[in-house]
C-alpha cells in the first residue's frame, strides 16, 4: 500500500470513528459560552449557537432580569422579574442581540453579538440579565395532516437560558456564612449552607464539603458551584451509608474557583471556612 | 514533510471528536436542550378522554439536556389549557403531577415524576446528560369535531449557575 493510499485509509477510518464518536452527542440547537460576560469598556461579546441537529433551526434571543434565589430547603431556582425597579441591577432593558432571530441550518454555528447600550450615567457595579434562547424545528405544514377524524398533538419548543453579566467600572463580591447545618436522611448527609453576599457583583465560586473521621483522614468530599447573587441557601448531599460509626468533622469552605469559567472574569474573594462536628450512628 | 501529515489530521480529528467546534469548546460549556419527541395523543374519540403516561415509550413527549457536567438546571414547562385547530375549535388538555418525568440517564421507566405545571431544580449526570419526559390528558367533548388540533409546549432550561 503506498503512503498516499494509507493515508487516505486512515482519513476514512478516522472520519467514521469521527461520525460515530460525534452522533450520540447530537442536539439541536447549542449554546456557548454558558455564561456571558461584558464590560463598560467594550460593550460587546458574543454568543455562538450551533446546529447539530437534522433540521434546520429557528432561533430567538431575548433577555429577561431573573437571578438565582432558595428556598428554605437548600433548593435553588431561578426568579424571573418581568419589571425590574429602579433598584434591581438589571441589564434585561439595555442588552441587545444581532441578529435576534436566525434560521441555523444543520451543522452551522451562528454567531450572535451581544451589544449593551447602558444609560450614559449607570453607576459602578454589576448587571445581570439572562440570555433566553429559544428554537424549534421547522414545522409540519397543517395542509400535511389528515383532518378526518379528532387528531391531537403538541409541538415542543424548546428554550436555553444562560446569563449575562455586565461590569461597570469597580466591581467587587465576597460572601459571609449566615447558617450552616446538617441532617441525616437515610444513608446520607444533607448539609445545608447559608451564604450571603458582600459588595457589588456576585460571588460566582465552588463550595467545597470535606468530611473527616476522628484521626483527621478524608472520609468524603463533594464540591459544588455557587452563584450567591443576593442570599443563597445552599443543600449538598454527602453519601455517608458506608462510613463507620462515629465523631466526624465537616469542613466547609468557599472560595472563588470556578473551573467552568475564564478566570478573568472570576471576581477574586477570600476563602472563607467553618465547620461542624458530625456523630454518625 | 510529508511524514506530519498523518499527526496533523490525528490532532485535528482529536480536537474535533473530544471538544466540538473550536468556537464552542474556547467558551466553556454547552448548553443546550433537544426535543426528541413531540408528545402525540393520536386519534381520540369524541368525549372520551385519553391519558398518556409520561413512561409511554412512543407516544410522551421526550427532552435531551445537556450542558457541564454535574450542572444544576431549573427546568419549567408552558402547558397549553387549549389545543386550537385549523378552524378556530378549541379541545382542552390538561397537566397534573406525576404527567412529567427525570431521569439522568435514559431509564424513563425508573424516571423521577414531577408536576409539569411547576418548576423543578435538576442536576445533570456526570456526563452533562439528563432526560425528561412528558404526558397529559386531553378531554375532547361528546360534539368534537374532526380535525387536527395542536398547541405548544414549551420547556425552558434555565442554568441556577449552581
Amino acid at each position: 500500500m503506498s503512503r498516499s493510499s494509507m493515508i487516505r485509509t486512515f482519513r476514512m477510518v478516522f472520519l467514521l470513528a469521527a461520525m460515530l464518536l460525534i452522533a450520540p452527542l447530537a442536539e439541536a440547537i447549542v449554546v456557548a459560552p454558558h455564561h456571558t460576560f461584558l464590560d463598560h469598556r467594550t460593550r460587546s461579546s458574543v454568543i455562538y449557537l450551533h446546529n447539530t441537529a437534522t433540521e434546520p433551526e429557528e432561533v430567538s434571543i431575548s433577555f429577561v432580569f431573573a437571578y438565582p434565589v432558595s428556598d428554605s430547603a437548600g433548593d435553588v431556582s431561578v426568579v424571573v422579574v418581568e419589571e425590574p425597579t429602579a433598584d434591581d441591577p438589571s441589564a434585561a432593558g439595555w442588552i441587545r442581540a444581532y441578529p435576534r432571530r436566525a434560521l441555523v441550518a444543520p451543522g452551522e454555528t451562528r454567531a450572535v453579538r451581544l451589544l449593551a447600550q447602558p444609560p450614559a450615567d449607570l453607576p459602578e457595579g454589576e448587571y445581570w440579565a439572562r440570555a433566553v434562547v429559544s428554537s424549534r424545528g421547522t414545522q409540519v405544514p397543517l395542509e400535511e395532516i389528515d383532518t378526518t377524524e379528532v387528531r391531537v398533538g403538541l409541538t415542543l419548543e424548546v428554550r436555553t437560558v444562560v446569563p449575562v453579566t455586565y461590569r461597570n467600572g469597580d466591581v467587587y463580591t465576597g460572601v459571609v456564612f449566615t447558617g450552616a447545618d446538617h441532617s441525616l436522611v437515610g444513608d446520607s448527609l444533607a448539609v445545608k449552607v447559608g451564604m450571603q453576599r458582600t459588595g457589588n457583583a456576585a460571588f460566582l465560586g465552588t463550595l467545597h464539603l470535606l468530611l473527616e473521621d476522628a484521626s483527621g483522614n478524608a472520609a468524603a468530599e463533594e464540591h459544588r458551584l455557587v452563584a450567591v447573587y443576593h442570599d443563597l441557601l445552599k443543600k449538598v448531599v454527602v453519601p455517608v451509608g458506608d462510613l463507620p460509626t462515629g465523631s466526624y468533622t465537616l469542613h466547609i469552605r468557599v472560595d472563588t474557583e470556578r473551573s467552568d469559567l475564564d478566570p478573568a472574569n472570576v471576581l477574586p474573594s477570600q476563602a472563607l471556612e467553618t465547620s461542624l462536628e458530625i456523630q454518625l450512628p | 514533510m510529508r511524514e506530519s501529515r498523518v499527526p496533523a489530521f490525528l490532532g485535528v480529528f482529536l480536537l474535533f471528536c473530544c471538544f466540538g467546534t473550536p468556537e464552542l469548546q474556547a467558551q466553556g460549556g454547552r448548553p443546550g436542550v433537544q426535543p426528541r419527541r413531540d408528545l402525540a395523543f393520536g386519534d381520540v374519540f369524541a368525549g372520551l378522554p385519553k391519558t398518556i403516561s409520561p413512561l409511554d415509550p412512543s407516544n410522551s413527549g421526550m427532552y435531551r439536556i445537556q450542558g457541564r457536567r454535574n450542572t444544576e438546571i431549573m427546568l419549567s414547562f408552558s402547558l397549553p389549557i387549549n389545543l386550537v385547530s385549523v378552524q378556530g375549535q378549541t379541545l382542552t388538555v390538561d397537566f397534573v403531577f406525576g404527567d412529567a418525568g427525570f431521569s439522568q440517564d435514559q431509564d424513563q421507566a425508573g424516571a423521577t415524576p414531577f408536576d409539569p405545571n411547576v418548576p423543578f431544580t435538576v442536576r445533570l449526570n456526570p456526563d452533562g446528560r439528563a432526560y425528561v419526559w412528558l404526558g397529559g390528558t386531553s378531554r375532547p367533548t361528546s360534539g368534537q369535531q374532526a380535525s387536527y388540533y395542536e398547541a405548544d409546549v414549551v420547556l425552558t432550561a434555565t442554568y441556577t449557575g449552581n
